[in-house]
């Protein structure tokens, strides 16, 4: 039994200083959650994080993920220090940890929300939101701002019930929405505006097949959301760094190419509001989150 | 004695040196781990007060997931009997069928459960539908696996005596392998189960239903306190599981000595039958109620999923330096939790199994720890970590280690309860310690079944590894989730393939390795 236990002393032993070497210079950490309803496939961060460190002058590390529950509790816990997540993920981690943001980012139109909208087949007899009632709706899933929470706040508004008024599933994405109400397995899908053009290539004929029934209120685009714990000093150097970025010839045209983002404008914790009040009308307590 | 102990010290010298390596690559480090335990206990602590009053909406998604479960579980088991029969070496009618068909089951078998389901709720809808052909998928390739395992140890001197005597292929398949399968069949069914009911919590990700759907809204939400509701309704169902599979294995084995006169021994076939049509007619109608399709839609579905994978073979070749540096992550992460875990359900092992444990009470006490362990999604784990030690490789590993630790310390720990008590006691009476006789008795004996339990965990860690990608915890299932999302099926393709084609080369690898050593 010696033996064993040798053997993990110098597993210790060993690991140990392995993580005592890797002990690094300062570093920010920025994690990016691409909004599933965006216009870019995004994969690398590198060539952002680059351009921040320069602006900035220290080195950041970036990371992406597709769900932002690692991103917020990261927010939380001081690991990450800022990053660009979806608007409901910003009001989860002021919530939980007084993260705060700073900016938001500005579509290709110039603003800086989003609407989502409500499809149904072209031949439907689905002509108001009141012919909704007995029908079958297909949501994107529970945590969807854009596929969940505001059309479900715009249905309740229009006095339809969701647990007794419609019937309703969640399709698991945007794309798939789409494709269960083209296959009329639902007759009234809700997606982000358009979905119809990003899946043009695989439901070619899906302008001709649906119409639109109606569009939510607007939604606040992708948030830069830094930790609660973050001095003003370095929020200020952040807000500065992507603003000026955003300015420089080179640093818009990449963010243009790489993340659909058509430069930034401040932003204030009053912006999302509409988002805690759209959840709070779902009832998505997001008080007792904490 | 000194070459053996040669032999012993440089195998062991070569696992630290790998061990070392793979810590250095998910940049391993007690010091972050240890910094990070404040904020991870805080995430705890936020799941220790289990919101009770939410057991009712868990329990009807519950109901939803067994009814999937068991439905797939079952046609699973059933489909992968013949295929056995058709893949095992040492009865097949052709080898040549055999190894194609080995190696067409081991390549599906790397699919990981969310693309399965992914692609099936594209291809069928949403509802039970898709999550049951997807289970039932995952099941039939599981229990394949086990039942061809077995299979093959049937001892080649029992087939060749039953040939000599003049049987035929049927009768052989009838009197040697039938009986090996049948009383395999029960214990593979509730291991699937079990896996099944698991897995269910990985579709909810892609709207599949069932109490999946429910935990990851929660999740999405910060519902810890809801989350901790289900993990421990997810624990007591696990546990049900285990005990009904115990119960019903003992039954089934007394069941061989129910006659006492040759009468009853004759009937009792046509019996057996009897109970059988009985059994499939129930099952059957259960199974018809659960499946909720028509045909017209059946075939629009086939269609586009004919579509979606005419998309996945033609690979996007440009990708794979995205490949590579996804799955090299997700590889050491596998490597790593895999070799952690095994260190660790070593140890454990010998606390939980209730013949090797010091008192009986530890072997309760840590069979309830082990079983929390694998009970909690390694995502969530992995979220908790994420939440210490922040991005990178580190987060998932740590999270995976976790998970093996319990899953193979359960399947380790009943290995030994079921090995020969006469090796133990032969040690025990030489007035040597317990530990000794474990040290000595047990640990070579069942060495072998831990090392081919080890391998199956790798095999099966690295398809849990692509799922961790998508909260930021490294390997390769960012971007496998991001061209789901975007419907880049040729990309899909190709990381399917490259994550394919890295498990088999590591079963490839493990074969050899295990030859060597055995």
């Amino acid at each position: 039994m010696n033996k064993k236990l040798m053997i993990i002393l110098m597993i210790v032993l060993i690991s140990a200083v392995a993580g005592c070497t890797s002990a690094k210079e300062e570093t920010i950490r920025m994690g990016f959650v691409p909004m599933m309803d965006g216009d870019k496939l995004i994969e690398s961060v590198e060539p952002l994080a680059e351009m921040l460190s320069e602006e900035i002058g220290v080195k950041v590390e970036a990371f992406t993920a597709t769900n932002y529950v690692g991103v917020v509790e990261g927010l939380g816990s001081g690991q990450v220090d800022f990053g660009f997540i979806p608007p409901f993920a910003y009001v989860l981690a002021n919530s939980e940890s007084n993260a705060q943001v700073v900016l938001t980012a500005l579509n290709s139109s110039g603003e800086s929300s989003y609407r989502s909208q409500f499809l149904v087949r072209s031949d439907s007899d689905i002509n108001d939101f009141q012919d909704i009632h007995n029908k079958t709706v297909a949501f994107v899933d529970p945590s969807s701002t854009s596929g969940y929470l505001f059309p479900g706040a715009h249905l309740m508004a229009e006095g339809v019930e969701l647990e007794q008024d419609i019937e309703y599933i969640y399709s698991g994405g945007h794309d798939k929405a789409l494709q269960l109400l083209l296959n009329g397995d639902v007759d009234v899908a809700t997606t982000f505006v358009d979905v119809r053009q990003r899946y043009e290539k695989d439901f070619p004929n899906a302008m001709e097949q649906t119409r639109v029934l109606g569009y939510t209120n607007d939604i606040p685009n992708i948030s830069v959301t830094v930790k609660g714990s973050m001095d003003a000093d370095m929020q200020e150097k952040i807000k500065n760094a992507l603003l000026t970025i955003a300015e420089d010839e080179e640093g818009s045209a990449l963010l243009k190419e790489l993340f659909n983002m058509y430069g930034f404008v401040e932003a204030t914790d009053e912006d999302y509001n509409i988002i805690r009040e759209t959840a709070k009308s779902m009832n998505v307590d997001l008080q007792e989150a904490n | 004695m000194s070459h053996k102990r040669k032999k012993i010290y440089i195998f062991l010298g070569l696992a630290i040196f790998a061990l070392t390596f793979f810590c250095v690559m998910i940049d391993f480090s007690f010091l972050r781990i240890y910094q990070g335990i404040p904020s991870m206990y805080n995430l705890v602590e936020r799941m220790l007060s289990p919101n009770l009053s939410y057991t009712q909406e868990v329990f009807s998604k519950l109901l939803e997931t067994i009814e999937i479960a068991v439905t797939s579980s079952f046609v699973g088991v059933l489909l992968a009997m013949p295929f056995a029969l058709l893949t095992a070496g040492n009865i097949t009618p052709s080898r040549h069928v055999a190894m194609i068909l080995n190696r067409f089951f081991a390549f599906l078998r790397t699919i990981p459960n969310l693309i399965w389901a992914a692609l099936l709720v594209s291809v069928f809808s949403i509802g039970q539908f898709s999550g049951i052909v997807a289970l039932t998928i995952t099941g039939f390739l599981i229990a394949l696996k086990l039942f061809r395992e077995n299979i093959e140890t049937i001892n080649e001197n029992l087939l060749n005596s039953t040939k000599s005597v003049g049987a035929n292929q049927i009768q052989v398949l009838r009197y040697c392998v039938l009986p090996t399968i049948l009383e395999l069949a029960a214990s593979v069914f509730f291991m699937v189960l079990e896996i099944n009911i698991r897995s269910a919590t990985v579709l909810g990700l892609v709207g599949a239903g069932g109490i999946g759907q429910i935990m990851w809204r929660d999740l999405n939400h910060l519902r810890y306190d809801n989350l901790a509701t289900l993990v421990l309704i997810l624990l007591l169902t696990i546990g049900t599981i285990d005990a009904l599979s115990f119960i019903v294995r003992r039954y089934i084995k007394r069941s061989f000595i129910l006659h006492q006169s040759i009468e009853s021994y004759k009937r009792a076939p046509q019996k057996r039958i009897l109970q059988l049509i009985l059994l499939s007619i129930v099952l059957g109608f259960w199974i018809m109620n659960a499946i909720d399709i028509n045909y017209a839609r059946l075939i629009m579905g086939l269609e586009q999923g004919y579509l979606m994978i005419s998309r996945m073979i033609r690979f996007e070749w440009a990708y794979v330096p995205r490949l590579l540096e996804g799955i090299r992550e997700s590889f050491f992460i596998a490597i790593f939790a895999t070799m952690t875990g095994a260190i660790g359900a070593l140890f454990l092992s010998f606390f939980t199994a209730y013949n090797t444990a010091p008192l009986k009470v530890t072997s309760f006490l840590t069979k309830g720890m082990v079983n929390l362990l694998r009970t909690f999604p390694p995502i969530v784990t992995a979220i908790i970590f994420f939440r210490g030690v922040g991005p990178g490789p580190l987060a998932g590993a740590m999270a995976l280690s976790i998970y093996t630790t319990g899953v193979l310390t359960k399947l380790y720990s009943e290995v030994i309860e079921n090995s020969h008590e006469n090796i133990k006691n032969s040690i025990l009476v030489t007035g040597s310690t317990n530990l000794n006789a474990f040290r000595y008795g047990i640990l070579p004996e069942t060495l072998p079944a831990f090392i081919s339990l080890v391998l199956y965990r790798l095999e099966s860690n690295i398809r849990t590894s692509t799922i961790l990608g998508i909260i930021g915890a490294g390997g390769i299932g960012t971007i496998l989730s991001m061209n789901i999302t975007w419907r880049n099926w040729e990309r899909v393709g190709l990381l399917i393939l490259g994550i394919s084609i890295m498990i088999m080369s590591i079963d490839v690898l493990s074969y050899y390795l295990r030859k060597r050593l055995v």
